[in-house]
């Protein structure tokens, strides 16, 4: 909110030195392209939970249907991903609202865990649902090269798409907190009462906030569905990998600020698919205890996320010169 | 009709699990206010703990429950001490704790197991009642047993003792308790042991029914979950008898409707509750309306 | 010539489970007017406050703004409507500057960012806050807080504006600063309707008092006369045991 422009073109900029330094390996140009997606969501989920105050660990049900979405319409009936987005997009933006509308008056935990169950239903119902999602087998996008397939066969393709994405969530969270909505949202996290004296529509803007940031999800998820091309319910519902990893990666770099949730993906996403790589073979499970530890003592040691960590710096700097 | 009776017994036993996994649960969110996603670890703990107390001490599981129970009372202390405490003041992190430690957890047992499936006899293996048509194994008695009696205890313990009452004190107003004199934090600590230790007690008593795998524990976590908000915040009754709904819903919805859609039936019907009565079927009203910023 | 109260207040009332909070309680404020609500700890005056507000639903009444009927507005609405208030205990936006708490108030008729963020620097002027715009809620002190309650209010352009205590807590100069900042304000044209406690405040600043008892209005009338009205002495120190 106070940063100048010119500071988040940089850090736009600094985000892209990772991509023009590693794509040429392939092992780092898959994590860079994890990396990139994932702080998308992280932001996109940051709108909703960060700035609205509102905890959610379901939003995997929106990246699903995402990409089920923009799967299906792509293996269906041709429709080219890049136009297949935005369905997914306007479907989950109304899902968005019409199932957290009913949970909004619950708060923190309970809304937390009532968000987990919608995320454990959309996982039931996929592998149910066989015609629309294939089943527990889920659905295949055949390998045919095309910008207008959304396939690429050179991969920096799709790191410069990720990219592509996350300077989108980026650039929409920076106009937001220079927005209506956006301050709305922030009245909301902090104090509702306070807000509704201040003349806000609380449930409205909750909504408007879940609408943009499950919309946003699920565009991420279409475009995870044209870079994995397999799509299936233990991926795409899976908690730990998706839904509640949006919260950690934000939360672990700074909920509620823009650009923690990129620092967080930016730390999580590489670290943790290094160990994968380094630590996996061995004794399984090791990479994660690792990652465990980790998390562990990010969440003791620096409470308000790598954000909050690098703000206090500034902070303590500042105040001695 | 007997097919009505099968299907009622599976339920009922299926709820004694279901409430036994989530008493402990039960009073550590009704009382901390934390999802606590690492609940299911400690079943998972109290689990292997039996096969420990089996393979080195010879142990029946329904022995080594003098052994295992404590051990993760103390677990629970450390748990509280350590990770939950220190972050009381930031919820969003407290979550995020403890989902580090249920990655933590499960992954060390599986390095340690090298993911090698265990499972644990017990003398009481192959014996059953016999109701008509209907056999009730004894495992599955045991726990119907167990819960019942340990939900009745419970009960008593909140209601006559001074420990009891605190515990009831700071779940129903943080604040007003800390005023009276109560040490929430000693609460908050002690309440998280006596919760991880009837964690431990359902995973002694369910090693002799499922195969243990390090995993096992996300098997019960979200229905431990939809159980206790269920029945309502800081009620034992409301653990017990949401345990119960959950199994008998399960067992005739996996009957009558489809097996596969069970789980999803069951979360249908904990939204609609949540939406409905958020304070669940025993809990306080306005419980639930403690958000995130109004604890501590 | 009949003029319709500014703002109507007609048999609000609300009880909880058998205790009677609010108990039939009638008046009203005309436009610019200052008008103060006192009565003992427990009378009521708050959750009357929050009636009015729409932050409650009475059990019976009407409340009515420039002729316009509140009644199923929700607070919000009511915001919209003019009617700002004030909570007992300040509730700031603690995470966010003095600034874009003020914004929060100002964005409600300025939905542009330019438009808000002036109007907020402007409330901010008004109440003395501008020299800590950029600080965080959490580090004001609490008369600052109190004003900064007093400026996300006023940034909401309100017709009648409902304080809740608002100086409690303060010391003599700042007593005596909010009241200067008050009639100024009140002489811009906005209408008063405070709660207070401290007397002296109730006598220097208001035309009008309304005295509420366990609930009930037992007194109304300028503040020489209720000041040295047996009942409302009684009220506050309790009857004498003869």
């Amino acid at each position: 909110m106070r940063t100048p422009l010119r500071l988040y073109a940089l850090g736009l900029a600094a985000a892209m030195v990772p991509f023009v330094l590693l794509s040429h390996d392939l092992f780092w140009l898959n994590i860079l392209i994890y990396m990139y997606l994932f702080a998308g969501l992280a932001v996109a989920w940051n709108i909703i939970a960060g700035f609205g105050g509102q905890f959610s660990l379901g939003h995997g049900v929106f990246f699903a249907v995402g990409a089920y979405m923009t799967a299906r319409l792509y293996l269906n009936w041709g429709i080219t991903p890049w136009l297949g987005l935005i369905p997914g997009a306007l479907v989950c933006a109304v899902l968005g609202a019409l199932i957290f509308l009913p949970t909004f008056r619950l708060k923190g935990s309970f809304f937390a865990i009532a968000t987990l169950a919608f995320n454990e239903v959309g996982f039931v119902f996929a592998n149910y649902l066989e015609s629309v999602t294939g089943g527990p087998r889920g659905l295949q996008v055949p390998f045919r090269a095309a910008w207008s397939n959304m396939i690429f066969a050179d991969p920096r393709g799709y790191a410069l798409l990720m990219f592509a994405f996350m300077a989108v969530c980026v650039a929409i969270s920076i106009a937001l907190m220079r927005s209506r909505l956006g301050y709305y949202l922030l009245a909301v996290r902090e104090d509702e009462d306070a807000a509704r004296a201040a003349g806000i529509d609380v449930t409205g803007v909750k909504l408007r906030g879940t609408a943009l940031s499950a919309a946003l999800t699920a565009i991420g998820g279409g475009l995870f569905a044209m870079y994995v091309r397999t799509i299936d319910p233990p991926t795409l519902f899976s908690l730990p990998d998706i839904g509640v990893k949006f919260a950690l990666l934000a939360l672990i770099g700074g909920m509620g600020t823009i650009t923690g949730p990129v620092l967080g993906a930016f730390l999580i996403v590489p670290v943790e698919s290094y160990l994968r790589a380094v630590l996996g073979g061995e004794w399984p499970g090791t990479h994660l205890i690792v990652l465990g530890f980790v998390m562990l003592l990010a969440a003791l040691f620096m409470r308000h996320g790598v954000a909050g960590a690098l703000d206090s710096l500034w902070r303590r700097w500042r105040r001695r010169t | 009709m007997d097919t009505v009776l099968n299907v009622l017994v599976v339920g009922i036993l299926l709820g004694g699990i279901y409430g036994l996994v989530s008493i402990g649960l039960n009073l550590i969110f009704g009382v901390i206010r934390i999802v606590n996603f690492a609940q299911g670890e400690l079943v998972m703990l109290g689990m292997y703990g039996a096969y420990l107390a089996y393979t080195m001490l010879g142990l029946d599981p329904y022995v080594s429950v003098l052994v295992v129970v404590p051990a993760l009372f103390v677990i629970g202390l450390v748990m509280q001490r350590l990770v939950i405490q220190p972050l009381q003041n930031e919820p969003s992190m407290q979550i995020f704790a403890t989902f580090a430690l249920l990655i933590l957890l499960q992954n060390v047992v599986l390095a340690l197991t090298r993911g090698q499936g265990y499972s644990v006899p017990t003398q009481v293996a192959g014996m059953g009642l016999e109701l008509g048509e209907i056999r009730i194994p004894a495992t599955r008695l045991v726990i119907f047993l167990a819960v019942t009696t340990i939900a009745v205890l419970l009960h008593l313990f909140l209601m006559h003792t001074l420990a009891g009452k605190s515990i009831r004190a700071v779940t129903q107003d943080r604040q007003a308790a800390r005023l009276m004199g109560i040490n929430v934090e000693r609460t908050f600590t002690v309440t998280f042991g006596i919760g991880a230790a009837l964690a431990g007690l359902a995973g002694v008593l369910l090693a002799p029914i499922y195969t243990l795998s390090p995993g096992i524990g996300g098997n019960f976590i979200l229905a431990a979950f939809a159980v206790v908000v269920l029945g309502g915040l800081g009620s034992v009754a409301g653990a017990y008898f949401g345990g119960l709904i959950v199994g008998l819903v399960e067992a005739f919805a996996g009957f009558y409707i489809d097996p596969e859609l069970k789980q999803a039936i069951w979360f249908l019907i904990f939204l609609a509750v949540l939406v409905v009565r958020p304070t669940g079927l025993f809990g306080q009203v306005g419980a639930e309306e403690v958000g995130f910023r109004e604890q501590g | 010539m009949s003029q319709a109260a500014f703002f109507s207040v007609r048999g609000v009332a609300k009880h909880f489970a058998g205790l009677v909070a609010v108990d039939q309680v009638s008046f009203d404020v005309r436009r610019g007017e200052i008008v103060s609500i006192i009565g003992p700890n427990g009378a009521g005056k708050t959750t009357l406050f929050n009636l009015l507000t729409g932050q409650l639903k009475p059990d019976a009444g009407d409340v009515s703004l420039d002729g316009r009927s509140l009644n199923s507005s929700r607070p919000d609405q009511r915001a919209r409507l003019g009617l700002g208030r004030t909570f007992q205990i300040a509730k700031p936006l603690i995470a966010l500057t003095a600034l874009e708490n003020a914004m929060v108030g100002a964005f409600l008729h300025r939905p542009r960012f330019r438009a808000a963020q002036e109007k907020a620097l402007q409330v901010l002027e008004e109440v003395g806050l501008a020299a800590r715009a950029h600080l965080r809620a959490a580090e004001l002190t609490l008369s600052e807080r109190r004003r900064l309650e007093v400026a996300r209010a006023l940034a909401l352009d309100p017709q009648i504006i409902l304080l809740d205590e608002v100086m409690a807590g303060l010391n003599a100069s700042e007593v005596g600063e909010s009241i200067a900042l008050f009639r100024r304000l009140n002489s811009q044209g906005l209408t008063f309707l405070i709660i207070e406690h401290n007397l002296k405040v109730v006598r220097a600043f208001s035309e009008r008092v309304i005295v509420l008892d366990h609930g009930v209005k037992i007194a109304e009338g300028s503040a020489e006369q209720i000041l040295n009205t047996p009942e409302v002495i009684r009220a506050y120190v309790g009857r004498r045991k003869a």
